[in-house]
């Protein structure tokens, strides 16, 4: 029995569920059953910086116990630069206090010091696609819910992005290069083949692009999109590869309607980046079913390594014993038709399964 | 169910699995022909991250390859182990054994005195486990408290190790450290507290446990530098393991279940290995290597009869390592070793692709050579981290193996075990005479996991053939020009016929001799060089065979790759070809 090392989920119509997180604790926008739309905030949360720590006791020559005593906040609470942090009156009338040298937070006393923490950013995470909240996870995540195309993607780069759809190569395997951005491509997610110049994405984003879904692009690309906001998905291979037939023709059907690009937090192993293009109607398609483990035979599947990479063929022989390949590795693996009807033995290690 | 007490059952039969990043493997040992043996092996792709999150799934695909290849039921119909074996129809195993190696790092935050004497022996007992070092103090650390608390804070590390000071030495030092740690570790915060392992000057034990036990888990362990000449990580190694398994290994999805199954306590492959290796060197009397390639960090292990040193490099490995590699490696050092034309975008395009897909195989003769050329770039850096780690004095060449243990999917899967024994050939370049095995089933490491326990089956599926013989290397120390006559050899296999050679320098030779075959083989170094018995100096030794044979690597030491490219792919070509690879 052999195992699939991969699987693509590739579904032109299905009931989809997102989770969206906060990248650190915070607070939630909105409530179980509510609709949303993609722009829609759904959390809000601060990123930790670094922290100011006050040692009242040495520099006011208080004890521990003093210190405690006539704090003027609790842990947890907001203050604001100049509120009063310690304060102790004296029989006179006139005491001793402490002010916030900032705006932030007051974490609490540790080791008989003051502790706070700045106030960082505020950073707010929006639905990014249209759907229905069906899940809360307090203080941490939202699940929507909605119908509509999913594909898992290999690679992403960038922020989640939200765009309309318009395909930009006559054919899955053609590149699109610079010289062929138009200002009419503001607000868009770009769908091509392969893109190869690093230099497209700093003007795309200054067009205002909204985000790039290639079949390819060389590892430079990916380099350079780090110092860009724009959103990079891949979805077959990093090199020069075209992109997977039936991602393309998906993906062409659905010019001119809205998509989400979903990319996965790297702590999350394993997570996939999405495609999410949501219909109108929820409630018409079924939820995916589990994809098979065993390889079987009239699977679709997707190769993985040269010189077949990201041809798309059907699974039409399954072998008891490993057989040798073309450069005499013998490793478990099936025969596999490609769509233009040649027949090759490939290596289990080298499929990926569509379903 | 744990439990450590030896087995005592001379008939038992043990099942044991790993867990990697991308494979998961099984092995069953059970007693054959009044021995143990290695009865078979399941081997699928490992399910621990998504969609599965479950490593449970893994480890029953793969034991269901072992049903399947040996007809024996071992799982009950909702998936659960049968254990123990069952009288009436032989169905199940008495033991169960996890090791695993595809949890994440434990993110860990060092802090002693001087850099280059706790700090480096807290790094090396570090270096004993899947660890990242996400920040360090010392006394060479220029940033004031405020910035150090804010590192404690920003990074939640899972553990802070603190070393420094030899026991009864001066501890003003690190009193003030405890203050920044102290205040660092009880923040309000509703995060959880890394836990604190103190292995420095033991008089301060007492005060580091009245400022911390109370606010955090706090672990006392020998100081690893009692005085200044002395070095002692073996406990704090081990409560480092002990803490790896509990941060990092109990949480990963679907252990549970596997941890019911398990009759001895949940290791990880690294320690696992170092145990059997060491086994191995008390067997061998001598100075043995184990190289283990991952996808997702690399192992050496060096053990001698008394003593074993483990390195492992989270950072490195043939899989997602391989996609912020090129930050560490030189692209021209790893495209050196390609016989083909390559550029260096290729290379990275190549690299990254890898990486997101760790578990596929090479299809053309440039993709292996590709990943060959990355393995010995990785081994060849890795080994040097680890001989600096481990202080071996810088000579200019390694010192003698007795044994050279390989693994890892890029030797096991190599289409020729050829592949296999140039690669580690290339990158280490050791020097002697010394036979190179093979854990090509997987087993070497399930061996060490029960070793404690059941020693029977770890020295009897050792005796029988649980490692894979590649053959014998004989490499000789020295300098001539290319062409010149380096050695004489005469190897006359036992049952008849003989081979007789002349090996030139900066040549590489096979001469093949079968597995479970026997040879005697003379050897008669030319003047200036040393096979290890000094300059000249010959030897006739009995050695057996295996699926390469014997090779004589009369490259010179360090191996010389001509600077201009086609000289090179050329030369590289040829030792391909001479070797039959």
């Amino acid at each position: 029995m052999n195992y699939y090392f991969e699987r693509t989920q590739i579904s032109p119509l299905v009931r989809i569920r997102r989770v969206r997180q906060l990248p650190y604790p915070g607070e939630l926008a909105v409530r179980s059953g509510q609709h949303v739309t993609p722009i829609q905030v759904v959390g809000r949360a601060e990123e930790p910086v670094d922290l100011q720590v006050l040692n009242l006791v040495d520099r006011l020559g208080i004890s521990p116990g003093e210190l405690t005593k006539h704090l003027a906040v609790e842990s947890g609470e907001v203050v604001e630069r100049g509120q009063p942090l310690w304060r102790k009156r004296s029989f006179w009338g006139r005491g001793r206090q402490v002010r916030s040298p900032i705006d932030g937070t007051f974490l609490g006393v540790s080791d008989n010091q003051l502790v706070l923490a700045p106030f960082a950013n505020l950073i707010e995470v929006r639905a990014m696609m249209p759907g229905q909240v069906v899940g809360i996870t307090p203080g941490r995540s939202v699940t929507l819910e909605c119908d509509g195309t999913f594909i898992q993607a290999l690679y992403a780069a960038g922020p989640d992005g939200f765009g309309r759809l318009k395909v930009v190569t006559p054919t899955a395997d053609a590149s699109f290069s610079t010289s062929q951005l138009t200002a009419d491509m503001r607000g868009l997610v770009l769908v091509a083949g392969h893109v190869d110049d690093p230099d497209l994405l700093a003007q795309a984003e200054e067009l205002g692009v909204r985000g790039i879904i290639a079949g390819s692009v060389p590892n430079k690309l990916l380099q350079a999109s780090q110092a860009t906001a724009l959103t990079i998905m891949v979805t077959d291979g990093i090199g020069h590869q075209p992109m997977a037939a039936p991602i393309f023709q998906l993906l062409k059907q659905a010019q001119e309607r809205d998509a989400s690009l979903f990319v996965p937090d790297p702590l999350d192993r394993g997570s996939r980046p999405e495609i999410v293009i949501a219909v109108p109607t929820v409630g018409v398609a079924e939820p995916p079913a589990a994809p098979p483990s065993v390889l079987a035979v009239g699977q679709q599947v997707r190769l993985m390594r040269e010189p077949y990479r990201s041809q798309v063929g059907e699974v039409v022989a399954l072998y008891d014993q490993p057989q040798v390949t073309a450069i005499e590795g013998q490793w478990p693996g099936v025969d596999v038709k490609l769509s233009g009807g040649e027949v090759v033995y490939v290596p289990c290690a080298n499929l990926d399964l569509i379903y | 169910m744990t439990a450590t007490e030896p087995v005592t059952q001379s008939n038992d039969s043990f099942l044991i699995a790993e867990c990697g990043h991308t494979n998961t493997t099984v092995v069953l040992f059970d007693i054959v022909e009044g021995g143990y043996r290695l009865v078979a092996r399941g081997s699928a792709p490992s399910t621990v991250d998504a969609p599965w999150h479950d490593m449970a799934v893994g480890v029953q695909h793969a034991i269901t390859e072992i049903v399947a290849a040996t007809g024996r039921p071992l799982l009950e119909s909702n998936g659960t182990l049968i254990m123990p074996t069952r009288e009436e129809d032989g169905a199940g195993v008495d033991y169960f054994a996890l090791l695993v190696s595809c949890a994440d790092p434990l993110k860990v935050i060092v802090a002693g005195l001087l850099d280059d004497v706790s700090l480096a022996s807290a790094r090396r007992a570090l270096a004993t486990i899947f660890a990242q070092e996400v920040d360090s103090f010392s006394l060479a650390d220029t940033r004031s408290m405020q910035e150090q608390l804010s590192a404690i804070w920003r990074h939640q590390p899972h553990l802070i190790f603190v070393v420094g000071g030899t026991d009864g030495g001066a501890a003003d030092r690190l009193r003030q450290m405890l203050k920044t740690l102290r205040l660092g570790i009880g923040l309000p915060e509703d995060k959880p507290r890394p836990d604190l392992l103190y292995a420095g000057n033991s008089a301060l034990r007492e005060a580091f446990n009245e400022a911390l036990g109370e606010l955090t888990d706090l672990h006392v362990a020998d100081n690893v530098r009692p005085d200044l000449d002395t070095e002692q990580l073996l406990d704090a190694a081990r409560q480092l393991g002990e803490l790896y398994e509990r941060h990092q290994i109990a949480g990963l999805p679907g252990v549970a279940e596997l941890y019911h199954w398990s009759s001895f306590p949940v290791q990880t492959t690294p320690r696992a290995l170092a145990m059997v290796m060491q086994y191995l060197a008390a067997l061998y009397q001598g100075h043995l290597l184990a190289v283990d390639l991952g996808s997702d960090g690399v192992t050496f292990v060096s053990a001698q009869p008394e003593s074993v040193q483990l390195a492992v490099h989270s950072d490195l490995g043939l899989g997602r390592p391989l996609q912020h590699l090129l930050d560490t490696l030189d692209a021209d050092a790893i495209l050196e070793w390609m016989p083909y034309p390559l550029n260096a975008d290729a290379l990275a395009d190549f690299m990254v692709m890898k990486a997101l897909r760790p578990g596929s195989l090479p299809f053309t003769e440039e993709d292996l050579h590709l990943e060959q050329a990355i393995a010995r770039q990785i081994l060849r850096h890795g080994f040097k981290q680890s001989a600096l780690h481990w202080e071996w004095p810088q000579r200019a060449h390694l010192p003698p193996f007795k044994l050279l243990v390989l693994r890892g999917a890029v030797f096991t899967q190599a289409p020729k075990p050829v592949q296999a024994l140039l690669m580690i050939l290339d990158a280490l370049q050791p020097v002697g005479i010394f036979p190179v095995v093979l854990d090509k089933y997987g087993a070497l490491p399930a061996l060490g996991a029960i070793a404690a326990q059941a020693p029977l089956v770890t020295v009897q599926s050792l005796e029988a053939g649980a490692l894979a013989e590649l053959g014998w290397v004989v490499a000789p120390v020295g300098r001539a020009r290319l062409g010149q006559p380096v050695m004489q050899v005469l190897m006359q296999p036992r049952g008849g016929g003989s081979i007789q050679m002349e090996v030139e320098y900066g040549s590489i030779e096979v001469l093949p001799l079968a597995p479970g075959q026997e040879a005697q083989v003379k050897l008669q170094p030319a003047r200036r060089f040393d096979i290890g018995y000094g300059p000249g100096k010959g030897r006739t030794l009995t050695i057996q065979g295996g699926a390469v044979g014997l090779v004589i690597d009369a490259r010179g030491r360090p191996v010389h790759l001509p600077s201009e490219d086609e000289p090179r792919r050329e030369l590289l070509r040829r030792w391909l070809w001479e070797l039959g690879g």
